[in-house]
């Protein structure tokens, strides 16, 4: 039974070849898209699953008044949890730094995690070769991911007892971590014990001081119920800790559980970029919908396809059918196509892999587990018995002697299902494309909005605060170079140090103020046009910031503020300059400083950010104020030879530092890398969604055309024109297309304005965009349904009328 | 009106090729009531179509109101077709969805005919074939007989100067024969050349002249005067 049960689904797929091939294609891009993001949105999901104690580990995020969280707590914070709080079990630290390794006769930049000894209690990474107890004991001790063994060994493993020179000391590899396959927040690098960390603190005591914070804490709880008490009760220790200390008036404090760390992107200073949890559920929801429109295909292409099958169900109720093995026989037919259609999803999913990967930057891979293929396996039967019921149902309840009269075709509720099919699906398409342009629009929009700087032609370099004056006298002699600076911070990086200022003649109104302590030349090296005023100068003794501890009064520097600081004191440029400000506070005291320019504002972060109020001091000394970037601006045009000479330059002056460059243009894409991710990806759905739903209408048109054949013949008979049969075959598609855009557009609607809201900097609504989509939904849908109307409009009608 | 030289049309099918029309010749003049009568698959049919310019000839000449349709191209019969020849079909081909007035107004409007016109020539029409009371009805809730003097009216509402009609009464019992029968032989006196196959040689008398056909020629040539009814003009079979 099973066997003629076979024969007849396969002889039924052969026999209407176009129709089958058009069911079939739907749905293996259908199954395929489904399954690729389904795999994607559960890789996303998976973050830090794989360590044995995820669900009691915490990472502790600090906020400071209302600012964004940040993973960066104080050094001091895991001693003072251990001993004060003994809900906590245990606590590890995480520092991170750019540190150069020299290996042999190369020094290579590395981004190095420093950790507590007890690093692999929370985070159990299997190891190739060590004792992971013990690995990080030593303070000269060195674990290295397996990538960077086999970077500096040419091997993974037999490299215990190798020796690395990392910031000029010898460190010893003690333990060697073996490659996952699964994500994790902790970046796979070196790890180097903590204690060197603190070799690297501006001073020894910073590393009790609770106003500075950049290590990450996490901690391990293993009773949820505590979680509450003990934030609040962290919250008011930190507090109490760090009160009067600077200008900040509340520090909080959240436990953020470890498995949930990658997609919470609200917070700063992650260790890893974050994902995003709403890109991830607006992916789930499209793979729903493109699914959606595959079944969709399907069910509509076979109630249409069954019409011309009406007869066989006459007979076979006439020879004996019960109506539930017509039931069955339809729905082994549906699965089978379906079953089909996702092995073949697995063949293109194969080979969308290593594209898709590439553009998500992520390490995707089919494994065939019993749970796969049982989710798959359940999958098929889904969509088969879904799409496949319909027909079933309608084929089954047709009445044998309505089918052997032929009074099929013109069944009023299975047209009206059609059409509401069709209908859905321009729908989802038109929501997709409307919302797929408003964030393209929007995206383009940000990265051409002025930013308050010139990206192109600009080097970065981490770190070399002591060769950077002999750097800079040395590298603006070379004939490419305009101009070098040193900074604090540069635009694309985030500001960390921070100023409260006040008017002389308001001394309530405190403003907070990011700070950017820089050097000479920033403004010409970035391209910040500056407004009113002059810059810092080497003719003016007393531009340098200096703070005097002992009488903060007698402190000296000129000040350098951006134009919304400007704005926010009641100022224009002009009126800024000259004018005093009060810096200071807390534990410090006052001191009053000169505004001497206004420049216009920089983006540092991205655009998603608002621009904050801003001052510049010069460090004229760079090794007494932490400037951490040097700044290099080129002629444009110059070559890569140019970038060597300034690394040869580099080199001769410390030939242990790394001279590990970006350009600045590199930095400002990387800043975006995410979103255009995430907009490429939407992008390449709503186009499969496109074609899904053109196929479908393709199908559709056909039959409907097929159906309508004679009547197209009388009518060319009766004097009907190419043209006009074509319009009369697209035009009943219109009305349809145009009913899918008004359903689908006003939740685009609210959603791209909920959407919109998010942005600081954001477009006005782009009504456009509505009108380009339906514009678009019809476009697609006459194009298609042409291909078919052409074809039927322009046969010998003859033919039609003799085929009785 | 009508002049076929030599013509020949076959179709070509799985490996066989069946001669439908076989160097055939034959003058249809204005005013005249054509019958072709034949058994199944001699080729009336086909005769029919290439007289319509549904169909190409294959070989022979063919000139229609002294229009070589050898030569010319598809959209030029097409633009013939549309002003000159109504067709009536056994099976009616009326548009299910449209109703009888909107059925006859169709040809009206592929031609461009203005809106109050073409409402004055439908209502005309209708009358003429007295079938008024059910203008607003669809094909499908009409009577065989009914439906074919629609798809009558919808022939001729163009005033067309050929009207083809194949098997118009095939469909229909002996009582709606005999009327469309008769709204076809008024038409005639009334100016119009009919074109008629048919199955029925008791209908042949409503013309003005039959040809039988067989294996694809005509082997029966016969006029039929209205004082004297089969007076024959035998010619033999090629």
């Amino acid at each position: 039974m099973l066997k003629l049960l076979l024969i007849v689904a396969w002889r039924n797929f052969s026999r209407d070849k176009i129709t089958s091939a058009i069911q079939l294609i739907g749905l293996v891009i259908g199954i395929a898209c489904f399954i690729l993001i389904q795999q994607y949105v559960n890789q996303q999901k998976s973050y830090n699953q794989q360590f044995t104690d995820a669900e009691s580990i915490y990472r502790i995020n600090l906020q400071r008044d209302d600012n964004r969280p940040q993973a960066y707590t104080t050094l001091a914070l895991a001693e003072a949890l251990d001993s004060n709080f003994k809900q906590v079990d245990s606590v590890t630290r995480v520092a991170r730094n750019n540190i150069s390794v020299k290996h042999q006769q190369n020094v290579f930049s590395e981004r190095a995690l420093y950790v507590d000894s007890n690093y692999f209690n929370f985070f159990d990474f299997e190891l190739i070769e060590g004792d992971i107890n013990t690995a990080l004991d030593a303070p000269d001790s060195l674990v290295l991911h397996e990538a960077l063994a086999i970077k500096y060994f040419a091997r993974s493993s037999g490299v215990i007892g190798r020796r690395l020179t990392i910031n000029g000391k010898e460190h010893q590899i003690t333990a060697v971590v073996k490659k996952t396959t699964t994500a994790s927040t902790m970046p796979t690098t070196l790890l180097i014990p903590m204690k060197n960390y603190y070799e690297l603190l501006p001073a020894v005591d910073w590393a009790e001081r609770w106003n500075y914070a950049a290590t990450v804490t996490f901690a391990k709880i293993t009773d949820e119920t505590d979680i509450q008490t003990v934030a609040s009760d962290v919250s008011r220790y930190y507090d109490s800790r760090t009160i009067g200390l600077s200008s900040y008036k509340n520090r909080r404090i959240t436990f953020e559980p470890l498995r949930e760390l990658y997609l919470n992107s609200n917070v700063s200073y992650s260790l890893v970029p974050p994902g995003s949890a709403a890109m991830v559920n607006v992916f789930s929801i499209i793979s729903y919908m493109i699914l959606v429109l595959a079944c969709v295909n399907f069910t509509n292409l076979s109630t249409a396809a069954a019409m011309r099958r009406g007869k066989d169900v006459g007979v076979r109720k006439a020879l004996g059918a019960s109506k539930g093995q017509l039931i069955t026989q339809y729905l082994v037919e549906a699965v089978l196509l379906t079953a089909i259609a996702t092995l073949l999803s697995l063949v293109v999913i194969t080979l969308c892999l290593p594209a898709f990967n590439q553009l998500m930057n992520v390490e995707l891979s089919l494994t065939y587990s019993m749970l796969f293929i049982t989710k798959i396996s359940g999958l098929t039967l889904f969509v088969g018995v879904v799409s496949g019921s319909y027909p079933a149902f309608f084929l089954s309840n047709l009445s044998p002697a309505h089918v052997l009269k032929g009074l099929v075709t013109t069944s009023k509720s299975g047209v009206l299902l059609r059409q509401s099919l069709i209908i859905i699906q321009f729908a989802i398409a038109a929501f997709l494309v409307v919302t797929s342009l408003a964030v393209n629009w929007q995206m383009q929009f940000i990265k051409d909005m002025p930013q308050g700087f010139e990206r192109e032609n600009v080097l970065i370099v981490s770190y070399g605060e002591k060769i950077y004056p002999a750097f800079k006298n040395q590298v603006e002699r070379h004939p490419d170079v305009i101009s070098a600076s040193m900074s604090h911070t540069v635009p694309t990086k985030s500001t960390r140090t921070s100023n409260t200022v006040r008017r002389l003649d308001d001394m309530t109104t405190e403003i907070w103020t990011g700070n950017n302590p820089i050097h000479y030349d920033f403004f010409s090296t970035f391209g910040i046009t500056i407004l009113a005023g002059r810059d810092f100068s080497t003719a003016y003794v007393n531009d340098t910031y200096q703070e005097n501890k002992d009488d903060w009064q007698s402190s000296t520097g000129k000040l350098i503020i951006n134009q919304t600081l400007a704005t926010t004191l009641g100022w224009s440029p002009e009126e800024a300059v000259g004018k005093m400000l009060t810096l200071g506070g807390g534990n410090e005291g006052l001191h009053n400083h000169q505004i001497i320019a206004v420049v216009e504002d920089t983006h540092y972060v991205n655009a998603k950010n608002v621009v904050p109020p801003m001052t510049y001091i010069l460090s004229a000394k760079p090794e007494q104020r932490p400037l951490r970037w040097v700044s290099i601006r080129l002629k444009a045009g110059a070559s890569l030879e140019t970038v060597k000479d300034l690394e040869q330059i580099w080199l001769s002056l410390d030939g242990k530092l790394a001279f590990k460059y970006n350009w600045l243009s590199d930095l400002f894409s990387s800043s975006y890398r995410n979103e255009n991710q995430q907009t490429n990806l939407l992008n390449i759905f709503t186009l499969i969604a496109i074609t899904v739903t053109a196929i479908g209408l393709f199908g559709l048109a056909a039959f409907n055309t097929q159906r309508r054949i004679k009547e197209i013949a009388i009518r060319k008979i009766l004097g009907a024109s190419t043209a006009q049969l074509c319009f009369m075959l697209v035009n009943q598609f219109s009305s349809l297309v145009l009913l899918a855009n008004l359903i689908a557009l006003p939740l685009a609607y609210l959603l791209i304005q909920d959407w919109l809201n998010g942005f600081i900097y954001r477009i006005t609504m782009p009504y456009s965009a509505f009108l380009l989509s339906a514009l678009f939904c019809l476009v697609i849908a006459y194009i298609t349904v042409m291909a078919v109307a052409f074809k039927a409009a322009t046969a010998k009608p003859v033919d039609a009328l003799t085929c009785e | 009106m009508i002049k076929l030289n030599n013509i020949s049309r076959s179709f070509i099918g799985d490996e066989v090729e069946t001669v439908a029309i076989d160097d055939m010749s034959l003058t249809i003049k204005k005013g005249e009531f054509l019958s072709i009568l034949g058994p199944s698959g001699c080729g009336k049919s086909t005769l029919l179509n290439v007289l319509g310019m549904l169909d190409h000839i294959d070989q022979g000449q063919f000139t229609f109101l002294k229009n070589n349709i050898g030569q010319s191209t598809e959209s030029q019969r097409a633009q013939l077709r549309k002003q000159h020849i109504g067709f009536i079909f056994q099976s009616f081909n009326l548009i299910d969805e449209l109703t009888v007035e909107q059925n006859i107004e169709l040809p009206l409007y592929y031609h461009k005919v203005a809106k109050a016109e073409r409402k004055r020539l439908v209502d005309e029409i209708l009358h003429r074939v007295d079938i008024a009371h059910r203008r607003n009805h669809l094909p499908a809730k009409l009577s065989g007989g009914q439906q074919q003097r629609v798809a009558i009216a919808r022939a001729i509402v163009t005033q067309p100067d050929l009207i083809l009609a194949d098997e118009p009464t095939g469909n229909l019992d002996s009582k709606n024969s005999i009327q469309v029968m008769e709204l076809l032989q008024q038409l005639n006196q009334e100016g119009s050349t009919i074109v008629m196959v048919t199955h029925a040689p008791e209908h042949v008398d409503y013309g003005t002249r039959v040809i039988e056909l067989l294996d694809g020629n005509i082997c029966k040539d016969k006029q039929i005067t209205s004082e004297i009814k089969l007076t024959t003009v035998e010619v033999t079979c090629a």
